[in-house]
């Protein structure tokens, strides 16, 4: 096998996973004889869009339908397509918006939204099939080696998907749940960034999204118990990942409370 | 040569004289305050022995097995990849001050690693360490040590003794500790320290303690018929509420269980493909993929894992290990974000079926 043709591909984000890249690839000199970067409007002045490539990197969440057309093209033109970051995996940041109607988020920001085609903010997943995802905000480092590795080796990543505690018991931290009564949302966050923030005596605030099924509705009646206000128990359920299933039970409430939906509140 | 037992009566400055005396041959891990709670550590300059600490938040037996360690490193040679098994750093070290519950919680966790097949790793790490139990005088409201025979003060066990797996015993006597020491490594521990044989008086001390300490305890488990009683409930409802309603999967209570010893192996390779290492990492059977194989996941649901975790414990180890997978510390219930309570689990299911 030649070298690995790797595109990578940005819709709605901050671009700070790109940054993680170029930042890692800046850093390991490996990497950059191993590979062989076609496509990336950040870091080539190609333009062959349509690759094929061998592994496409997509950063950011679906919000435009032209973006998920764009998206469905990539996949069929890639061996490998990987989610890269929070916003592609579970939305991210960019799906905070969900929680509101479109329109009243739109006229909040633009004056005049005539060239607005936004729509409700998507992880990647819900348009193509998604072969692996590092996980993060931004991406993390662990993974992002672990997918290089495997793309290298042809092989299967093995990404985190335990949550943050288990990191924190491995170094031996405190519990910051119990023994500060603090908010952390640990205990249903995807692993991976080495427990960073409880670490430093600070509460998780999910930046990784959910670890898979993921028991939001216990660590929210948690909350509760602890004397949190609703509106802030929803806050760190739709701060990231708000589109998947593990915290829109917990958020989406709220969602449909306030667009009048469902609930009829 | 457990056989040797000895005992004498140490001042606190005496004890304080002889940590020092042993910190310039080994490394002394030792109960230390860090911040709200206590934890095993290496003793350095300013850093005290918490003599009067509950329970630490991982147990002793998880500073010898540790979260994360080499097995097995393949290095790129002319001729190919060449595996060189990698050997545990020998180091003298002491566990010191290691409760009764965390004394047996290695015991346990032995049975697993040191009972019919050998597991080399542990053996060497295992080897390098010395072990000072400390007699249990502060019960904490999640300890049930008493109820599975496994505390406050260290003693005869399932038909095991004098004690095994701790070479010096002490107990505060308030002022001054007993000092017992089993087998050759303890006396040789001892050597070189002043210290007066016992009195009468301070074994008499040393019972009433132990009887004081066992009033203490708030908590109990009734271990009547307990392994049988788990097994014909296993469709409880208890464990369907409890799992999908309170429990977080977030595997705490395994990571910090003295006895919990199942293990991931992972595969580390360098990015220019030349070092290869296999190491392995502790695992949980709370984690939704452990039990994911080819085919399907054998324990998808909360329900399933969380009756795992309470009849491995209490239920199956007794058939497997000849003993409770449980030593009453009460970490798993104190570390559980949303507090659930293996021990309030077996009452409910004992008094359900009383009623029936």
């Amino acid at each position: 096998m030649g070298k690995p043709r790797i595109g990578i591909f940005k819709y709605s984000c901050c671009a700070g996973c790109q940054f993680q890249l170029i930042y890692f690839i800046r850093h390991v000199a490996e990497i950059l004889g191993a590979i062989d970067l076609v496509y990336g409007k950040m870091e080539t002045e190609s333009d062959a869009e349509d690759g094929p490539f061998d592994l496409a990197l997509i950063e950011g969440a679906i919000t435009e339908a032209e973006q998920a057309d764009q998206l469905k093209r990539v996949r069929r033109n890639s061996k490998y397509l990987v989610a890269f970051g929070s916003c592609a995996t579970n939305g991210g940041i960019p799906a905070m918006k969900n929680i509101q109607p479109e329109l009243q988020i739109e006229t909040r920001v633009y004056q005049d939204i005539s060239r607005i085609h936004s729509v409700k903010t998507h992880p990647i997943y819900e348009y193509v099939k998604v072969d692996a995802q590092v996980r993060g905000c931004p991406a993390g480092e662990r993974d992002l080696y672990e997918l290089v590795i495997s793309l290298l080796l042809d092989r299967k990543p093995n990404m985190v998907e335990h949550c943050v505690c288990v990191e924190c018991k491995m170094k031996g931290n405190p519990c910051l749940l119990l023994t500060e009564n603090l908010p952390c949302m640990g205990p249903v966050t995807n692993a991976g960034c080495g427990a960073l923030c409880p670490s430093n005596g600070r509460a998780c605030y999910s930046c990784w999204g959910p670890m898979s099924n993921a028991n939001s509705m216990a660590l929210a009646q948690k909350f509760e118990d602890m004397g949190l206000p609703p509106d802030e128990i929803i806050r760190r359920f739709s701060l990231f990942g708000f589109p998947t299933y593990e915290f829109h039970m917990v958020a989406g409430e709220e969602a449909a409370r306030s667009s009048g939906g469902v609930f009829g509140r | 040569m457990t056989d040797q037992v000895s005992a004498r009566v140490a001042s606190v400055e005496q004890t304080a004289e002889w940590i020092e005396l042993l910190r310039r041959d080994y490394e002394v891990v030792a109960p230390v305050k860090t911040g709200k709670t206590t934890s095993f550590r290496p003793l350095a300059e300013g850093l005290e022995v918490d003599w009067d600490y509950t329970i630490t938040t991982i147990p002793a037996s998880k500073t010898i097995y540790s979260p994360q360690e080499t097995l097995v490193r393949f290095a790129r040679t002319e001729e190919g990849y060449r595996a060189e098994e990698v050997v545990p750093e020998k180091r003298k070290r002491i566990l010191f001050g290691v409760h009764p519950c965390d004394l047996h919680g290695t015991l346990v966790l032995e049975r697993t690693f040191l009972g019919e097949m050998k597991d080399a790793n542990y053996a060497s790490l295992r080897a390098n360490y010395l072990i000072v139990g400390l007699n249990c005088q502060s019960i904490g409201e999640k300890c049930f040590c008493a109820s599975v025979g496994t505390g406050p003060f260290y003693g005869y066990w399932m038909g095991q003794g004098p004690p095994q797996g701790c070479d010096v015993l002490l107990t505060d006597l308030g002022g001054r500790f007993l000092v017992e020491t089993f087998g050759v490594n303890g006396v040789r521990l001892l050597a070189g320290v002043e210290a007066s044989p016992p009195t009468p008086d301070d074994i008499g001390e040393k019972l009433k303690r132990e009887a004081a300490a066992k009033e203490r305890f708030r908590k109990s488990l009734d271990t009547r018929d307990l392994p049988s009683l788990l097994r014909r409930n296993l469709n409880h409802p208890t464990w369907r509420i409890t799992g999908e309603g309170r429990c977080l999967s977030c595997t705490n209570c395994t990571m910090v269980c003295p006895t919990c010893f199942c293990y991931d192996i992972w595969e580390r390779v360098g990015l220019d493909l030349s070092v290869i290492e296999r190491i392995r990492v502790w695992d949980s059977c709370q984690d939704e993929r452990f039990a994911e194989v080819h085919g399907g996941n054998f324990r998808s649901t909360r329900e399933a894992r969380l009756r795992q975790f309470v009849c491995h414990k209490l239920s199956y180890w007794v058939e497997q290990f000849g003993c409770y997978g449980c030593v009453g510390c009460g970490r798993c219930m104190t570390w559980c974000p949303t507090g659930i309570d293996l021990a309030e689990i077996a009452a409910e299911i004992r008094a359900d079926e009383e009623r029936k």
